[in-house]
């Protein structure tokens, strides 16, 4: 091969032979270097050095253009944060479990999750059974196994311990939220990742609330800038809400909700003779659970709970809650039929 | 599998398609791609998504060097010699692509920015896969001088090139910050990129001198043409015009510069071969069916630019009849640029990297593989392969 070298040799012509000259182009160099890295725009010494560009005049120039910046800032931050955001995939007949809290059963396997320690992501399990074996998808691909070792019932999360040789990237410190900030939650999905901007409406002690409704993004991590963790989207008492990790893995203030404890769980559908209004009924009974073996069947309206009537699902769980451990008496309608069912709570029944 | 296993498996795989493309009178570089298609996820998944993401720093690795090779024809010399024709050579074949193409895209209904993209994307010839040809040919003359010194400007104007149409872009569009940062961002990936090759040069230069052990100095090159692309991507500098600034600088120092392009010779041949078995790999095969109009359109027209004004350039020239006819058959590979340019579009503009996307990986297929036969057939013609084999 023709070396150009060759045909030119001698150091002396060399353009580079003076060390003079070396000396002067290295120098050169640095300076070039230095002067890129301080006069940056986003460094003190840009500030001084940029003029103020005048701004466009046109409010809905000056909200596109910052619509697509903060878009941009958005999808930068979800990319970033790929790697600590996760899927886990369930193994079929577990999938198909009904959980009390959710109003209606789950029907996909795929639940979004975000790494939790070294080993250990955090995800959507709903009342999956502990030691259920799943599959755990981080955001860059990797596949690995895990088996499901502690949940937080209220919260629909659980823990997994992950069979991983390397140690798993743990996201960063919480970011502190403020209304107003974007945010973003992020998992991957089964076709690429799932991306859900998001804007903090109000911050409380336990969580953080959102404009967006994101009860379909159970268990999937929600990042600031940096990327930087500002919480996980799980259920509380008064529905779906961005909990910072350490209230995601707390058990929750105050009682558990008995209906829990009862193995069936509720929702809301139009009733024709209540003039449209919704009526409470029972989406699902857990087999062998508290309600199944007190004849509770799925489809059941459920219109009085003890001595309380039963107008919306909020009061439905409420009266379940607060009822004493021993046994229930639930009012149902079925079909035509009314029927009045007792049902002995689980941890009743379990205590001696 | 692990990616120890991928790589002796990549290795291997290579050294067997490689004897086999010479049998069959195809240029290695062709068989390192197949078979990289063949064993890559669009086949046989031998080698997974998960082991390309991993392998990627070797691929990275692989392409500094190469272009630290290329950056050696900067030779003050050569270019008094070759200089300025060869400008205009590369200004004619690389605008005349772009031109045709973005003109084309424009009357097959992509948007002005797409078209744009696209047409700054079409100037790009592969360093890496030309350069293989010419090496595993062995072929020496003028029309190998002249490729050799338009691949190394080509790669220069593609990339400042792409630096101000982005920035233009990023302006008009809106997603640049201020008029500020679009100029700082091109001087910085420009001029910034090229101080920090040119002082890792001299600093391997001056080093250079020091060492004299065959094993230290093949140390040292790799050495340094790794720092430079390291610390490039942590100052977000263009690792190629930083890669190309040090072999320009090294071949212009005073010191020993063969020992040190030979030293890094010596470790190109497993570099190389993996990097090309990658590249199948990657290459988006399910991609083609969905080529399409703009993708054929782009294919034809970036052929029919490069080739005819290449011609049309040299025509002016005193350059050899062998040069004129075959100048542009050499320059139609297409590759790692092309696709670190689209990946630059997804960052950028990610609701443009759609269309760019579809048309330059397809077209990238079909370049790849064409592109090192054509060139391998234009090297013979012109009388300079040794044996013609």
């Amino acid at each position: 091969m023709t070396d150009p070298r060759e045909s030119d040799n001698g150091a002396s012509t060399a353009l580079l032979a003076s060390i003079r000259v070396r000396v002067w182009l290295g120098g050169a160099a640095v300076l070039v270097l230095a002067a890129g890295l301080l006069l940056r725009p986003d460094t003190p010494a840009a500030t001084a050095a940029i003029e103020e560009t005048p701004a466009p005049i046109l409010q809905d120039v000056v909200s596109r253009r910052e619509a697509q910046t903060l878009v941009r800032q958005l999808q930068v931050t979800a990319r970033e944060a790929a790697p600590f955001a996760v899927r886990v995939t369930l193994p079929e007949p577990a999938a198909a479990r009904w959980s009390d809290w959710e109003e209606a059963p789950p029907v996909s396997r795929e639940r979004y999750g975000v790494v939790l320690a070294e080993r250990e992501v955090l995800a959507h399990v709903g009342d999956v059974e502990l030691e259920t074996p799943v599959s755990v998808t981080l955001g860059d691909g990797r596949r690995f196994a895990g088996r499901i070792v502690e949940r937080w019932r209220e919260r629909g999360l659980g823990r997994i311990a992950v069979d991983a040789a390397a140690p798993l990237a743990v996201p960063p410190a919480a970011a502190a939220a403020a209304p107003g900030d974007a945010v973003v939650a992020t998992a991957p999905g089964v076709d690429g990742m799932v991306i859900a901007p998001l804007f903090v409406a109000a911050v409380g002690e336990e969580a953080v609330l959102v404009s967006s409704a994101i009860d379909r993004f159970h268990g999937m991590p929600v990042f600031g800038g940096g990327p930087a963790l500002v919480g996980v989207i799980a259920m509380r008492d008064d529905g779906m809400a961005v909990l910072p990790l350490a209230a995601a893995t707390a058990a929750p203030p105050g009682p558990a909700p008995a209906s829990r404890r009862l193995g069936l769980s509720l929702g809301t559908m139009p009733s024709p003779d209540a003039g449209g209004a919704s009526r409470v009924i029972v989406t699902a009974v857990a087999p062998d659970g508290p309600a199944a073996d007190a004849g509770v069947r799925a489809g059941d309206v459920l219109f009085q709970v003890d001595e309380t009537d039963v107008e919306a699902l909020a009061g439905a769980v409420t009266a379940l809650s607060a009822g004493p451990e021993a046994a229930i008496r639930l009012r149902v309608r079925r079909g035509r039929q009314l029927l009045t069912l007792r049902v002995t709570p689980a941890d009743a029944a379990a205590t001696p | 599998m692990n990616q120890i296993l991928s790589v002796g498996l990549i290795l291997l795989a290579a050294l067997a398609a490689g004897h086999i493309a010479q049998r069959v009178r195809l240029p290695e570089v062709t068989g390192y791609l197949l078979i990289g298609v063949l064993i890559g996820p669009a086949a046989f998944d031998v080698i997974t998504f998960e082991n390309l993401e991993a392998l990627q720093l070797l691929s990275e690795v692989a392409l500094g060097l190469i272009l630290f090779s290329i950056g050696t024809i900067f030779e003050a010399g050569t270019f008094r010699r070759l200089g300025r024709r060869v400008m205009v050579i590369t200004a004619a074949e690389a605008f005349g692509a772009c031109l045709l193409v973005g003109a084309t895209m424009l009357l097959v209904g992509m948007p002005a920015a797409v078209a744009a993209l696209l047409g700054v994307v079409a100037m790009e010839t592969a360093p890496a896969t030309t350069l293989m040809v010419i090496r595993e040919y062995d072929s020496r003359g003028p029309l190998t001088d002249t490729v050799l010194a338009l691949l190394a400007l080509n790669n220069t104007l593609v990339l400042v090139t792409f630096g101000v149409v982005a920035a233009a872009l990023a302006f008009a569009l809106g997603t640049a910050p201020t008029a500020y940062a679009s100029v700082h961002g091109l001087l910085w990936s420009t001029v910034g990129s090229l101080a920090l090759g040119v002082l890792t040069g001299l600093l391997l230069d001056t080093w250079a001198t020091r060492v004299e052990s065959p094993s230290e100095t093949m140390t040292l090159s790799i050495g340094a043409v790794l720092l430079t692309v390291g610390a490039a991507r942590g100052l977000e500098l263009s690792p190629l015009i930083a890669a190309l600034a040090v072999g320009g600088t090294i071949a212009n120092t005073s010191g020993p510069t063969e020992p040190l392009v030979a030293g890094l010779r010596r470790a190109d041949p497993p570099l190389y071969a993996a990097f090309f078995v990658l590249a199948g790999a990657e290459l988006p095969i399910a991609m083609l069916p969905q080529i399409g109009l703009a993708g054929l359109a782009y294919v034809a027209m970036r052929s029919v630019g490069k080739v005819a004004g290449a011609w049309l350039a040299v025509r002016r020239t005193q350059m050899p009849p062998e040069v004129r006819q075959r100048l542009g058959w050499c320059l139609l590979s297409s590759s790692s640029l092309a696709i670190g340019l689209t990946i630059q579009v997804r960052d950028q503009f990610p609701e443009l990297a759609g269309p760019v996307t579809a048309v330059v990986l397809s077209a990238v297929i079909v370049f790849e593989i064409l592109g090192p036969i054509l060139a391998r057939h234009a090297l013979v013609e012109a009388g300079e392969v040794p044996e013609a084999a």
